[in-house]
């Protein structure tokens, strides 16, 4: 009961007007920026922060949140349409939906994927105000064995996306790691492979190697039948997803919400894991695994529910440890403490109409997504039916200049140019990318976290083994490695039956 | 025959993969290994490095044994040259042409890397026009420290 | 078409010869136009909003706009050769922390002069906070010298990255205190905090702002501040250096415009940031983030650089730190 009235609460303070306007900024803004590739939340709310100086502070905090999740939305429907991922979580949701896009059916994907993170934002708001307090210390229970071991069931879980040669994938997840190593070692402090460049000290952002490798590639794909294709996809069938769509999806939107409400309270990667977790699972449970790749609706739902879920839990720690868990939430806790608000657990005795206002704004703020997103895939799918021609430039434009934007620096448009021909190469050699840049982003943290782990256990492996969350995601990983090695030994051991025949 | 061999995909995809894991062996040889209890910053690359070989080597040897089966896909320079120099000059060039001559560069090139370059009014509406709104957007509304115009 | 087309030209054309920058900059107007600030870190972060509270102050003084521009990476690195190769006029001026004088001490990787700069104005400094597990049995800076005595090795300490200053100020401790403590860098200072406030970690000299929330939730403890006085934010906290006499190791900022800006220019910049930095509103603003205001003249920071790499270079040396690839 208490829960209801806390509840009700903040209900009191969202549905002031002046609040509720500055929501609807919040998440309009945030899906412009998710839209456009390249610029980020982090970006945008940084520079909305010195608004936070003139503004009151609960509406402030809650429009700069309502940027956040708001960008989530956006990020999708880029990656649906034009196959370019905004942000790391969207590399899944490219896989599938993009496959949809090219079918006909942009707006029964971009449909799914806002009602799944309608849905899912719904059921993480309530986990919040109920959960929010354990799951805090949920991610103190997160040290460097079990990021390892999380990260590498992580891995094995990236073999498992790719639908062709499962050695030609392993290949792609270590050259991933390479290039993800690149840049200033964390623990001796080493720069390596950057060739002295200083740039490259900080390492290859994310949204330079998926825009180069996902979005340039695909531009130079295109063209090359450019003759044939007008346009994206001539026949637009259903705007909406079908009853049918439903049936599959729903499911898919649920496992995704929990693993996405579960994982987004590990600080560091958890909106990235959650998606990539949510549609392997969805993959091994699918009665016809073979369609994930090729458009498969229940591809967008779970990792799409699951990153929008994972987006709203990672302000857990921030709330009650006072410890941002993603580069977003590090600016959040900038904007609190300009407003005088020292994040933390007392933050819900202190400053309790923020808290509660907080976590309804997000509800209502999904709710104005929704609203606001429903008639906008009219336009997007619309925006398909530009004559091809006219749309390529655009998206390498608004590209390159997102690309710009990440650290003002040319050195990373010039850089993603090359990842675009790596991508083009690659993709001829029959060699899938999804895995590549999952090992690109997973790569340098489980590197980091094996060397702490082993630096803190003064040289001791069986630590991986003596902690029980470890040596559990370590079971996983070896389960699903069962999983996906005996189908194969099978295959082999027929073969070579017929072949004795 | 032997011809069909080396374009098949899986035979180009090992030996890249090979190449790719000794390139990162030959860079991190100066990294040192370290121990079990302090891991060196060359460990782990070097590791991967071996692993991305040894790939390698399944790929050609899996290829070899099922003779080559599927052969390259065809690689189309015009559309990969044109717009990957699009892209590389506007990323060289734009902290000195500014916004607005490296945004028209940008779109030229890549029409003249697709087909259809020929329709030269619409490009140049379409360049100028992209160009008017990307220097509002951006340099101006989201505040990226763009120059617009050649300095 | 093609006259407007020819209009649109001749408007560029005239808006090209407007902006195209003036350099006969003299220092009598300084300033007639907007000032460009470059940062070496990225938006959002406690060094951004310092920057743009003292920047609002700037603009008081100086009745022109100071645009703060990120040019994050390499511990300013980057942003420090933005500057470099700025005109000598004092419109473009440049933020470093020490992170930036540990890389002068410690690495060649510059493809420039490291300090080829006007030293302008120190701006502001914030203590580190030696903090402790809830749980720890560390009370105090002596119980900590005593257990890292009784045990050599077994005590670990965080740090938010290799060369930075929570690595260096407990190096420092470490020579200063004859002590032997493993050091586990972290990438930043949040999950350092993290992993220590479980217990996985035995201390940290961690910043000020971000160490506070965890302090307020009881579970990190203070025992010490690294400045050599006690500090605004925690006034009861008493300095490393009343058991470790000498003992100081703080962050702090400073001002540079490029080598060659006129000195008149550079005094003018060294007054507004004098003025800004007694502003009531950016000190309450620096404040919030545990900065004190600390301006200096442009020769009192010439003389804590080279004091500060000195320093620097000596610890690096006790403690075998490199931060260049030693092949085996």
């Amino acid at each position: 009961m208490e829960l209801l009235h806390n509840l009700f609460y903040g209900f009191g303070v969202i549905l002031d007007p002046v609040t509720l306007l500055y929501c609807l900024i919040g998440v309009t803004l945030g899906t412009l920026i998710g839209v456009l590739p390249g610029l980020g939340p982090v970006a945008t709310i940084s520079i909305l922060l010195p608004m936070t100086y003139y503004l009151p502070p609960v509406p402030a905090l809650i429009m700069l949140v309502g940027i956040y999740y708001g960008s989530q939305y956006g990020g999708s429907t880029t990656a649906i349409l034009v196959n370019i991922p905004g942000e790391s979580a969207s590399v899944i949701t490219c896989i599938d939906g993009h496959e949809m896009a090219k079918q006909g059916r942009a707006g029964a994907a971009l449909g799914i994927a806002a009602f799944g993170s309608f849905i899912a934002g719904t059921f993480a708001t309530f986990v919040i105000a109920i959960f929010a307090p354990p799951l805090g210390e949920f991610a103190l229970d997160f040290g460097s064995p079990e990021y390892f071991s999380l990260m590498l069931l992580g891995l094995v879980a990236a073999v498992v996306l790719a639908h062709g040669s499962l050695i030609k994938a392993i290949a792609m997840v270590l050259i991933g790691l390479v290039l993800g190593i690149v840049g200033t070692d964390s623990n001796s402090g080493i720069a390596r492979f950057t060739f002295g460049e200083i740039a490259l000290t900080d390492g290859v952002d994310f949204a330079v190697a998926a825009l180069g490798l996902f979005g340039f590639s695909e531009v130079m794909r295109n063209l090359e039948k450019s003759e044939k294709r007008e346009t994206y996809s001539t026949r637009i069938h259903d705007l909406l997803p079908s009853r049918d769509d439903w049936k599959r999806s729903w499911k898919p939107i649920l496992r995704g919400t929990a693993l996405g409400s579960l994982f987004g309270t590990i600080p560091g990667a958890g909106a990235t894991i959650s998606s990539f977790a949510a549609y392997t699972l969805e993959k091994k449970l699918s009665h016809e695994p073979h369609n994930f790749g090729h458009g498969a609706i229940e591809g967008v739902a779970a990792p799409e529910s699951a990153n929008n879920a994972a987006a709203q839990t990672s302000i857990i720690p921030l709330l009650t440890l006072g410890i941002p868990g993603t580069a977003t939430m590090a600016v959040m806790l900038g904007a609190m403490t300009i407003v005088g608000i020292t994040p933390g657990p007392m933050v819900m005795v202190t400053n309790p109409d923020l808290f509660w206002g907080l976590i309804v704004s997000m509800w209502v703020g999904n709710l104005f997504l929704v609203i606001l997103n429903l008639p906008l895939i009219g336009v997007w799918v619309k925006l398909l039916q530009v004559p091809y021609r006219l749309l390529y430039p655009l998206i390498l434009l608004v590209a390159v200049v997102g690309i710009y934007s990440i650290n003002n620096n040319h050195l990373d448009v010039m850089l993603a140019a090359g990842f675009g021909i790596a991508g083009y190469v690659l993709h001829k050699l029959g060699c899938e990318l999804p895995p590549l840049i999952l090992g690109f982003i997973l790569g340098p943290l489980i590197e980091e976290h094996l060397r702490r782990a082993m630096l803190i256990s003064r040289g001791d492996p069986s630590i991986f083994f003596t902690q029980p969350l470890s040596a559990a995601f370590l079971a996983v990983a070896a389960l699903l490695i069962l999983m996906i090695a005996i189908p194969n030994l099978r295959h082999i051991r027929d073969e070579a039956a017929l072949e004795e025949d | 025959m032997l011809n069909g061999f080396f374009r098949s995909q899986d035979f180009l995809a090992g030996v890249f993969f090979i190449a790719f894991g000794c390139l990162t062996l030959y860079l991190s040889a100066p990294y040192s290994t370290g121990t079990a209890a302090s891991m060196g910053p060359g460990l782990f690359p070097k590791l991967v490095g071996y692993l991305i070989i040894i790939l390698g080597a399944l790929t050609v040897g899996r290829d070899f044994i099922k003779r080559g089966q599927q052969e390259m896909a065809r690689i189309h320079l015009r559309p990969l040259f044109f717009v990957t120099l699009g892209i590389f000059i506007f990323g060289w060039q734009v902290d000195r042409l500014g916004l607005v001559v490296s945004t028209i560069i940008l779109i030229v090139l890549a029409r003249i890397g697709g087909l259809d370059s020929q329709r030269f009014v619409e490009i140049a509406v379409l360049s100028i026009l992209s160009a008017t709104v990307v220097s509002i957007v951006f340099a101006y509304g989201f505040n990226i420290p763009f120059p617009i115009f050649p300095r | 078409m093609l006259r407007s087309l020819k209009h649109v030209c001749k408007a560029l054309l005239f808006t090209a010869i407007l902006t195209f920058p003036v350099s006969v900059a003299s220092a009598a107007d300084f300033p007639n136009k907007p000032i460009r600030w470059v940062l070496g870190f990225g938006a959002g972060g406690a060094s951004d909003i310092l920057a743009r509270s003292v920047a609002r102050g700037l603009e008081k003084d100086l009745g022109v706009q100071v645009v703060v521009e990120n040019r994050p990476g390499a511990s300013g690195i980057i942003a420090a050769g933005v500057v470099h190769e700025a005109p000598k006029d004092g419109y473009t001026i440049l933020l470093l922390s020490n992170s930036y004088f540990n890389n002068v001490a410690l690495t060649d990787k510059f493809d420039f002069d490291p300090l080829n700069f006007e030293p302008v104005t120190e701006v502001a400094a914030t203590p580190n906070i030696v903090v402790v597990p809830a749980s720890s049995e560390i009370m105090s800076i002596q119980d900590l010298i005593d257990a890292a005595k009784a045990a050599p090795g077994k005590l670990s300490y965080a740090s938010g990255g290799v060369g930075t200053g929570t690595h260096f100020g407990t190096e420092l401790f470490k020579t200063m205190t004859d002590t032997d403590i493993l050091h586990i860098p972290y990438k930043g200072t949040q999950p350092a905090l993290l992993d220590l406030a479980a217990g996985r970690i035995d201390v940290m000299f961690a910043g000020a702002s971000p160490a506070l929330p965890l302090i307020t939730a009881k579970r990190l403890r203070p025992i010490a501040v690294t400045s050599s006085r006690p500090a605004a934010v925690m006034p009861d906290l008493p300095p490393v250096a009343e058991t470790v006499p000498g003992y100081e190791a703080v962050t702090w900022y400073a001002a540079f415009a490029p080598k060659g800006t006129p000195k008149e220019v550079v005094d003018r910049l060294n007054g507004a940031f004098k003025a800004a930095l007694s502003d009531e509103q950016v000190v309450a603003d620096l404040e919030k983030q545990a900065f004190d205001a600390e301006p200096t003249t442009p020769e009192g920071l010439a003389e804590l650089l080279a004091t500060f790499i000195q320093q620097t270079k000596e610890t690096a040396q006790k403690a075998r730190i490199t931060l260049e690839a030693t092949p085996q």
